[in-house]
């Protein structure tokens, strides 16, 4: 019983790392420019793809991920001087972003399957191995994720609380108009910010890829969920989006092992229209939450 | 001297002009049986359908190569394509395009998911043009009081469990779970197997579901490790399951003996590897071990062509073009009636699934034998399953 | 905005009553259902044109409320109640659970709103699928009798169905409760300020909007004969969207020119499926980026600018200005 519960704390916490990931970058994204990216877990399926299309030519698998990062943080930058940017100015922008990156999100995945094809794809990941620890399966490539995930976090929390970019960035976030007076270069950071927020989607899509599988249809599974953890959490609260992220991608593996799959998805979605109505600006207030939301 | 030349010349190349016509004539002659070709081509079942779609491509080569000889006038295949994205409501859609677009019509081909099938079912009633279903798996769309002029090649679930189960409980196995996508073909697949395990004693201890697309499966064999069971038998549609099966298979080193459904074919092991997969059993009428010429033609035509051993999808699809062909030159006719008594009543040799012989019975079903196969690592393919003990 | 509701009326009842000539030139059953389908798609897309184009409400919810409609006529027509009874049940439980769905999240503004009407259509969706003893989950309904037995018939009565619609939409807009939900759409708080029940009205208006939805549910179910919970999905979303955006939201034409092109221009587009779907979604992008208001309201726009040049034309102001 207990292996059976530690066995799928494992996995779920693993899953919950990927979540955070892609959610975290949204969450930055809404908290700074309160607008929505509806391609933003594109950027994971582009970073995974062009990792794996990379490495198919010969190139080494660090360079390889390092270049996939690279090219979602490209996309990220792209996508806010094109497509977000210009329509900033509008009075109906939430709408309007909203629209667009669904029509950009829907190229994206549509261009994808066009150019590469149908099939999943794989990493030739050398982390293939499993530990096991009293009858506990842990994998190595799921233990990579949870301690590259942990890092990451642990940078950005120091970054955004101990550098000075970072405090620049929080300043961003709670009051633009204050922080251009000081001198702040604003559209520099809040550019910076889309490029980090879809370089951590990208590296969420990459960790997933050595676990599961790549396709086209990758970014699309983690659309909704993103929302939901970003809303529940509160858009700038990224200590916050990590825990409920975990939290998820864990109740959604016990629950498995214990009950009907088809049940989890819904109580997910239960939950949070309970959240969201109790509590309409999320579980927590960030450091992140614009002021005029 | 130059005008009788200039008149030469200008007579060579007047007869070449009038021997021209004369030549595309014979081209010419080759008239256009036309087909409507419904069957998923974008999608994640797309994976599924390749197979499907690059045999069909095969077949229409080799049998216009040939020509087809209808009451002594030579056709070839002229196949329109339609897209039914595996969405009933577009394979409705896809369908009544077909019907008004394709004129004259003279046969149809489809392969479609299991709910565009029975959506589509009573367009393609009304229509009465004849149809040969190659790979839908689900039941109730042919025969008398589906649509009296479908003919269906694939095997139906039942006889796949029945000699599943019949093996397993042979083999003295007792305890299986069942693992199957929250689909309406796991859904078939899944309560198929269940019946007839229960039918040969085998008793399901654990029945575990998961959507579609998840990649997710260490809780649940975790879970079938917990209870015991001597066997599992999955049921998978989408080859990123089948792998991740496969995969939290082997990291939690486990020992039970594994089972699926006719869609575990040869391209999971070329991607997930052999070791795993080695000993796993499936049921189905595509044994590519068979040593009869037909088969082993197709096997190394399309893995030159293609560098892959064909899915589930491909022989029943290249062996549809192929008995099309073959029934319309018995029936000496375009006309459907004469199609569809010929189709009804030939019992047509020489194809590639199952045993080879494709006849179809009053309900509209192909009927041929089942066989249990194996994965092989040693040969890289199913073979035929030994006797159990 | 037209500038006369009377010269808009007329303008469409002759629209209207070539529209319904349609059966007796196109013999082709396919032609036939392909505009069949466009109109239950403009009946669907004039119900979210309410909250989305004339209340300014982000309502994502299209796909929970035409599969519940489905639903509610499929299974109550399969269970021989008779088929315009099955509908108006349909009706109602998609205006109950728009009431109820807009009553939970009302206190949510702008995104947070829609994605919780997403979460809503989820729930929907996944109820529908796993409560299979009663919907048969999966496996879909069918074997329910039709609208009409022949396709004219079926084309003329939903064109009623449309006409119907339309013409309560427009009475509603050109009133004073149209007013109001400009008012609301424009600047909400404002709206308050100046005493009109927010609220009340954006209740009154969100309800509306699902049970129209619902209807073009219902109707849908009975023209295609088999439904499945993939009709709850995403894909009815981006459809209905993208016929609002493109048509022009918050005019009465819009979603029906929206709801024509979308369903119609991709049987030309046949050959190329992905291309089709990569299409789809450079036309949003363009028409967010370059033709805002879409197809109607650019024209709206052209004729407005028009008559603004004439009007200016022929007065004689020194300034220019319109007098």
């Amino acid at each position: 019983m207990f292996t059976l519960v530690a066995q799928a704390v494992i996995s779920g916490l693993a899953l919950g790392a990927i979540y955070a990931l892609a959610a975290s970058g949204l969450g930055i994204i809404f908290g700074l420019f309160g607008v929505i990216n509806f391609a933003h877990t594109q950027n994971m399926m582009v970073a995974a793809v062009t990792a794996i299309a990379v490495t198919s030519l010969g190139v080494p698998l660090i360079a390889a991920i390092a270049i996939g990062i690279a090219v979602a943080a490209l996309l990220g930058i792209a996508t806010e001087r094109l497509f977000i940017r210009p329509l900033l100015s509008h009075e109906t922008a939430q709408i309007d972003t909203l629209f667009i990156t669904l029509g950009l999100s829907i190229v994206i995945e549509n261009g994808t399957l066009l150019l590469w094809g149908s099939e999943p794809r794989y990493f030739d990941s050398p982390l293939q191995g499993v530990i096991e620890i009293g009858g506990v399966v842990l994998s190595i490539d799921r233990l990579v994720t949870m301690v590259v995930t942990g890092i990451v976090f642990l940078t950005l929390h120091l970054l955004a609380t101990r550098t000075r970019i970072g405090k620049a960035v929080l300043a961003t976030a709670q009051n633009p108009d204050a922080a251009r007076v000081i001198g702040i270069p604003v559209d520099k950071v809040r550019l910076l910010a889309f490029a980090v927020g879809c370089g951590l989607a990208g590296l969420g899509g990459i960790l997933w890829g050595t676990i599961y599988s790549v396709s086209y249809l990758t970014g699309g599974t983690f659309l909704i969920l993103s929302f939901v953890l970003v809303v529940m959490s509160g858009p700038g609260n990224i200590t916050g989006i990590l825990i409920c992220s975990l939290l998820l991608g864990v109740t959604e593996s016990v629950a498995g092992a214990f009950f009907d799959a088809k049940w989890q998805r819904l109580i997910v979605m239960l939950v949070f229209i309970v959240i969201i109505i109790r509590r309409p600006q999320g579980l927590g207030t960030g450091r992140f939450a614009r002021t005029n939301i | 001297m130059t005008k009788v030349l200039r008149l030469i010349k200008e007579g060579c190349l007047t007869a070449v002009l009038l021997a021209t016509p004369l030549v595309a004539a014979q081209a010419q002659d080759v008239k256009d049986i036309n087909v409507a070709l419904i069957l998923p081509q974008s999608g994640p079942v797309m994976v599924n359908v390749d197979p499907a779609v690059k045999s069909i491509r095969m077949a229409i080569d080799e049998v216009n190569a040939k020509g087809i000889m209808v009451g002594g006038q030579k056709y070839k295949f002229n196949v329109s394509w339609y897209d039914e994205e595996c969405k009933p409501q577009v394979a409705v859609n896809a369908t009544r395009a077909a019907l008004s677009q394709v004129k004259p019509l003279h046969v149809v081909w489809t392969g479609m998911c299991s709910s565009s099938a029975l959506a589509t079912a009573p367009i393609l009633r009304e229509s009465k043009a004849v149809v040969i279903n190659s790979v839908s798996g689900t039941a109730g769309f042919a025969g008398p009081e589906g649509n009296p002029y479908l003919f269906k090649i694939k095997e139906e679930f039942e006889w796949r469990s029945r000699d599943l189960a019949k093996y397993l409980a042979a083999k003295g196995l007792k305890n299986g779970a069942v693992i199957a996508v929250n689909s309406d073909w796991g859904e078939e697949a899944s309560r198929t197997f269940k019946k007839y395990a229960a039918q040969s004693g085998l008793n399901i201890a654990l029945t575990l579901n998961y959507d579609e697309q998840t990649e997710e499966f260490v809780p649940l064999l975790a879970q079938a490790r917990q209870a015991k069971v001597d066997f599992i038998f999955q049921a998978s549609q989408l080859l990123n399951e089948q792998v991740a099966f496969l995969r939290a298979y082997r990291q939690l080193g486990l020992k039970i003996q594994l089972a699926g459904e006719s869609t575990w074919t040869e391209d999971v092991p070329e991607k997930a590897g052999w070791d795993t997969i080695n000993g796993m059993l499936t049921a189905g009428a595509w044994v590519p071990s068979d040593t009869r010429p037909a088969v082993v033609n197709y096997l190394k035509k399309y893995r030159d062509a293609f560098k892959v051993t064909p899915g589930f999808n491909g022989p029943p699809s290249y062996d549809m073009v192929h008995m099309t062909a073959e029934a319309f030159e018995k029936a000496g006719s375009l006309d459907s009636e004469k199609l569809r008594a010929v189709v009804r009543n030939t019992t047509f040799t020489g194809l590639v699934y199952g045993n080879g012989t494709i006849k179809f019975n009053s309900g509209g079903q192909a009927e041929f034998p089942v066989s249990v196969t194996m994965f092989d690592a040693k040969q890289k393919l199913r073979v035929l399953a030994p006797p159990p003990k | 905005m037209q500038s006369s509701p009377t010269t808009f009326y007329i303008a469409s009842a002759v629209g209207l009553g070539v529209a319904a000539t349609a059966p007796l030139f196109i013999s082709h059953g396919f032609l036939l259902y392909m505009l069949s389908l466009s109109v239950i798609g403009a009946i669907i897309a004039t119900g979210l044109n309410i909250t989305n184009g004339y209340l300014g409400i982000l309502n994502l919810s299209v796909g929970g409320q035409v599969a519940l409609g489905s639903y509610v006529c499929a299974l109550t027509a399969l269970a021989d109640v008779p088929v315009p009874v099955a509908i108006v049940l349909a009706v109602t439980a998609g205006a109950a659970l728009a009431f109820v769905t807009f009553l939970l999240f009302a206190r949510l503004t702008g995104f947070f709103f829609g994605l919780a009407t997403i979460a809503a259509a989820e729930v929907v969706r996944l109820m529908i699928r796993n409560l299979d003893t009663i919907t048969h989950g999966m496996r879909g309904v069918r074997g329910y009798p039709p609208l009409a037995q022949s396709p004219a018939i079926t084309y003329w009565l939903l064109l009623a169905a449309l006409a119907a619609v339309l013409l309560l939409v427009s009475l509603l807009v050109h009133s004073s409760i149209g007013l109001r939900w400009r008012a609301i759409r424009e600047n909400a708080n404002k709206a308050l300020s100046l005493g009109l029940p927010v609220r009340r009205l954006q209740l009154a208006g969100y309800t509306l909007a699902g049970a129209v939805m619902s209807f073009g549910g219902a109707l849908l179910a009975l023209l295609l004969q088999y439904i499945e919970p993939g009709i709850a999905g995403l894909n009815t979303l981006v459809q209905t969207v993208l016929m609002v955006a493109l048509g022009g939201g918050g005019t009465i034409l819009g979603p029906v020119i929206g709801a024509l092109a979308i369903t119609l221009i991709p049987e030309f587009l046949r050959v190329a499926n992905e291309l089709r779907l990569v299409i789809y979604g450079m036309t949003l992008i363009v028409v967010v980026l370059a033709v805002p208001g879409g197809v109607v309201g650019t024209f709206n726009r052209v004729m407005r600018t028009r008559r603004r040049l004439a009007a200016i034309r022929t007065t004689k102001g020194a300034t220019g200005c319109p007098q």
